[in-house]
């Protein structure tokens, strides 16, 4: 045995290569392990011997049928004829269906699972500020306003100033950084996935 | 033709009776269903002399091969409605073949016989590089003793692999595992029969080394 040689392992990988040797086909490394490790040499040597033993003996016993089993046969097989039943059909065809349609239902179900819980309530937050959160009703500074001495009725109706839209943008802030705002409009997609992932924690923790 | 070239064929479903009619396995399955007896005549035709063979080497009795040859093919025919087109004929018939050989040898061995081999003549060592013919013939007895010592997951493998040269892949899909799991256990299978091997011939193992060797 050589100092380097990992002998044990190369058992395995030396006898799916007992096939290769009459064509030449060794690896370099192997060829170098069988040159400079008489132990692995000897196993080589012992299993390619082994080998042209169960060759010759399989040789010897292969056996070729004499007769078509056909004439017997015909007489033994059942009268009604193999028509695909309609389970078998329903598993061939709706099955595949069925499976990837779940395969990426759960793929879905993990990719909104695993995204981070910050940009999941910053998004929601986004949501909620533009569809439900009501603008404060501040009275307007009418003397910034550019086009104070015009008829424009646009103009007049326009309920927003710099300080409101700061205002705004300050209730937002506070709603997206502090999570305790968030639960007090919980999001049903949000509490979902809330739900599962404590179940999934619940299973690995029986497990 | 070479035996490994046969049996690629076979499971790929071209035999040489495909050069005469080139109806693909599944064409044949098909009209099987809608009725054609003459078309499962067909299926039988192509895959019972090496369906026999793959027996035999299991059961090593000619009249026991073709009784389980000829089950395997009803039990084909029986669930040809269940078989998926999609996936090759060759590999789903071998597949039941063997299947039904081993259960058969594993009940034959629960009722009390002591030997998966029953046809193994009684023991006697013999010298494998000896010119007498007699035994020479005794070496195949030898190789089925040493076979039958080798648990029946890796000598299924290595009949399958050395004996009927099936490939990797082809042994996967007959025995229903992965092709990296057909490779551990033929090594396996390979490096057991070794060392049983070289128990068995004991002395008259290494001057068969040295008459191959460098
Ligand atoms: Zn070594």
């Amino acid at each position: 045995m050589i100092m380097s040689c990992h002998c044990a392992k190369n058992r395995k990988r030396l006898a799916l290569l007992v096939d290769h040797d009459s064509a030449g086909k060794l690896p370099e490394d192997i060829r170098r392990i069988l040159a400079n490790c008489p132990t692995c040499r000897e196993h080589y040597e012992h299993l390619c011997a082994a080998m042209d033993s169960l060759q010759q003996a399989g040789e010897k016993e292969a056996v070729f049928l004499e007769k078509s089993l056909w004439s017997e046969l015909a007489h033994r097989l059942p009268d009604s004829q193999p028509r695909p039943s309609r389970y078998s059909l329903w598993r061939q065809q709706i099955v595949p269906i069925f499976s990837v349609t779940a395969a990426c239902l759960a793929l879905l179900l993990v990719f909104v699972a695993e995204r981070p819980a910050e940009k999941r309530i910053y998004r929601t937050a986004i949501n909620r500020s533009t569809s439900s959160l009501p603008l404060p009703s501040i009275s307007v500074d009418y003397t910034y306003a550019p086009f104070r001495d015009s008829a424009d009725s646009r103009s007049q109706q326009a309920p927003l100033s710099i300080q409101s839209l700061h205002q705004t943008h300050e209730d937002l802030f506070l709603r997206e950084t502090s999570p305790g705002l968030t639960q007090d409009f919980p999001d049903p997609l949000e509490s979902q996935v809330r739900e599962i992932l404590r179940q999934r924690r619940l299973l690995e923790m029986l497990e | 033709m070479k035996t490994d070239q046969v049996a690629n064929q076979v499971l790929a479903g071209t035999t040489e009776t495909d050069q005469r009619s080139p109806v693909s396995d599944a064409r044949l399955v098909e009209e099987v269903r809608a009725g054609n007896r003459d078309a499962f005549r067909e299926l039988v035709l192509r895959y019972e002399k090496k369906l026999f063979r793959v027996i035999h080497r299991f059961v090593r009795n000619d009249a026991l091969a073709e009784d389980l040859a000829q089950e395997t093919f009803i039990r084909i025919y029986e669930n040809l409605d269940q078989f998926d087109l999609s996936r090759r004929f060759g590999p789903w018939l071998f597949q039941i073949g063997v299947n039904l050989t081993l259960d058969y040898l594993r009940k034959k061995k629960r009722r009390g016989a002591t030997s998966l081999f029953s046809e193994i003549s009684p023991d006697k060592t013999v010298n494998p590089g000896s010119a007498d013919p007699r035994e020479r013939q005794d070496i195949s007895e030898e190789v089925q003793r040493v076979l039958q010592d080798i648990p029946e997951k890796y000598r299924t493998v290595l009949v399958l692999r050395d004996l009927e040269h099936f490939t990797s892949a082809e042994v996967a899909a007959i025995v229903n595992r992965k092709e990296a799991t057909i490779r551990w256990r033929l090594a396996e299978a390979r490096n057991r029969f070794k060392e049983l091997w070289k128990e068995r011939m004991g002395e008259a193992f290494e001057p068969r080394l040295e008459k191959d060797g460098e």
